[in-house]
């Protein structure tokens, strides 16, 4: 509550003396929500609404069961993530960094709890924390070769280097490798949203960074739903049985083939035209779906079913942003080859 | 407070509504790590925290006068003897005398915190106090995690996934004819209950 206050003090002092930086429509409120991006975010509220309605008409006219009441605690959990990621993303910059950094935080975390590290690695750990900080201030700062460089190699030797000096030689290249692992899964992959927030303007594009963020959550969310759905409605063939039982062919086609649909729809969020549109949907489909099974196959390795507890009703942060954790580097470096460079 | 453990450190809260609707009690719980302390208290309701003190070892806090203040000053901590000399008579009675003064205490029956992750032997101060006390309710806590990310002996805390778990207050029945080493296995499986 206290924290909402906050936010509401905020947006109204941004609101009332605007900063000389927000009179060039760079960093201001006015400048992340552009028409597009407004009418997407229109569509989902919408749509969530119409489901909201729809749910407790039914739970009114046929009454209560079990299916119904898991489908409206579903859908009350996405319009708190949804609203969540609205206000956090589309206030300004600043917040949507350190709310982005944050939310690394937390899965790293997560990630780094469930992998059962020595206690010698708690060292190691805290310098991964340390390192959260200067990522993303290089993403807010728009250092590029320091943003590149950072994780992939200045903390893969220094983690290396600090692993092996607590002098603990049991299983430490299980150690070694899990630990850079995590940190790249997470702080590294997360950092790129923020650095999309962050890149300069671009000449003719009117969506803003805002709707380049818009375009790869949504994206991979969809995803995420489509194949889900696809799955149960025509599943036969499994794909790996022994990751997770229920990803089958269908599904991953079903999916794909929706997804792409939608992206079509959607190219007005990007800066790049429909058939770089659909190639890049069908790459992040291929890999949001890689990002899904990794997971599924840490969880099973280590007998959990959720990572943690932080969404309720969805398990942990990681639970819900797997895909995500590959897809936004795949969307970043394809980006910037085909239209930042 | 609590929102900051819950969002840097990932302690997870169960059941605090427990704490609901009781103005005096006993909470014991399992001893891991300094961070323990801290987050129960956050668990409480603002308006309990004045009247709640938790135990804590002379020896070890009372070492020198500054950590002594922050621990009497800024945590409410009663700081007792541990040593097995006649001091320990007076340290239950000390701890008996805040219980009639109609305050609320928290102790850990381990006594020290131990191994991460290993629940001790568990000693019979709890049991005494419960005892002369027979009206007072105890409420069982259970920590899970808290021993990896501040362990003993190592000074830097390091964020890991905790849980806290509040169980129902318990008034145990018939506890004048019963005997403390009884009783301590009580408060061991009331605690021992929430780990599931």
């Amino acid at each position: 509550m206290r924290k909402l206050s906050f936010i509401l003090i905020y947006i109204k002092l941004s609101l009332m003396n605007p900063s000389p930086q927000q009179a060039t429509g760079r960093d201001s409120l006015a400048d992340y929500l552009t028409p597009e991006v407004v009418s997407v975010l229109g569509c989902i509220f919408a749509l969530l609404t119409f489901l909201t309605i729809i749910f407790y008409g039914i739970k009114i006219i046929k009454g209560e069961s079990k299916l119904l009441s898991e489908l409206i605690s579903r859908t009350l959990s996405w319009w708190v993530m949804i609203l969540i990621f609205t206000l956090v993303i589309f206030i300004n910059r600043e917040v949507a960094t350190i709310g982005i950094a944050l939310l690394s935080l937390i899965a790293f975390r997560e990630l780094s709890s469930n992998l059962n590290l020595r206690n010698t690695d708690r060292r190691s750990l805290l310098w991964c924390y340390i390192a959260i900080p200067f990522q993303f201030m290089a993403a807010y700062t728009q250092y590029y070769s320091f943003f590149v460089i950072f994780i992939p190699v200045i903390m893969y030797l220094f983690l290396t280097l600090r692993t092996v000096s607590s002098g603990d030689v049991q299983n430490i290249t299980r150690s070694l490798g899990m630990i850079h692992w995590s940190v790249m899964l997470t702080v590294f992959s997360f950092s790129h949203l923020a650095y999309i927030l962050s890149l300069p303007p671009k000449e003719g594009f009117t969506a803003g960074n805002g709707g380049m963020i818009l375009f790869i959550v949504l994206i991979t969310e969809v995803n995420d739903v489509y194949q889900f759905t696809c799955g149960k409605l025509f599943g036969k063939n499994k794909i790996i049985p022994t990751v997770s039982p229920n990803k089958t062919i269908e599904g991953f086609v079903g999916g794909l083939i929706l997804t792409t649909i939608t992206g079509y729809f959607l190219n007005f969020l990007l800066p790049v035209n429909t058939d770089k549109t659909i190639i890049l949907t069908i790459l992040l489909c291929v890999v949001g779906f890689g990002g899904d099974i990794t997971l599924s196959a840490v969880k099973r390795e280590h007998k959990i079913k959720d990572m943690g507890t932080s969404i309720p009703g969805h398990g942990g942060m990681m639970d819900r942003l797997d895909s995500l954790a590959f897809t936004t580097i795949a969307f970043f470096y394809l980006m910037r080859y085909w239209s930042f460079a | 407070m609590k929102n900051f453990l819950r969002i840097i450190f990932g302690v997870s809260f169960k059941n605090t509504e427990q704490f609901k609707g009781t103005s005096q009690f006993i909470v014991v719980a399992n001893h891991n790590s300094h961070l323990d302390t801290m987050s129960i208290l956050s668990a409480l309701p603002i308006t309990m925290l004045t009247k709640v003190h938790p135990i804590a070892a002379g020896d070890y806090f009372g070492k020198n006068i500054i950590t002594q203040f922050l621990t009497e000053f800024f945590v409410n901590t009663l700081l007792i003897s541990r040593q097995k000399d006649k001091t320990k008579i007076n340290a239950i009675d000390s701890i008996d005398q805040l219980i009639k003064e109609g305050k609320s205490i928290l102790i850990f029956p381990e006594g020290s915190r131990g191994e991460a992750e290993i629940i001790q032997e568990f000693k019979n101060g709890a049991a005494i106090l419960l005892k002369n006390n027979p009206t007072v309710p105890l409420i069982p806590i259970f920590i899970k995690g808290m021993g990896k990310a501040l362990p003993k002996g190592d000074p830097f805390l390091v964020p890991m996934e905790c849980q806290l778990t509040i169980g129902k207050p318990v008034i145990i029945e018939n506890i004048n004819s019963k005997e403390i080493i009884e009783i301590t296995e009580i408060i061991k499986h009331s605690i021992l209950n929430l780990k599931e």
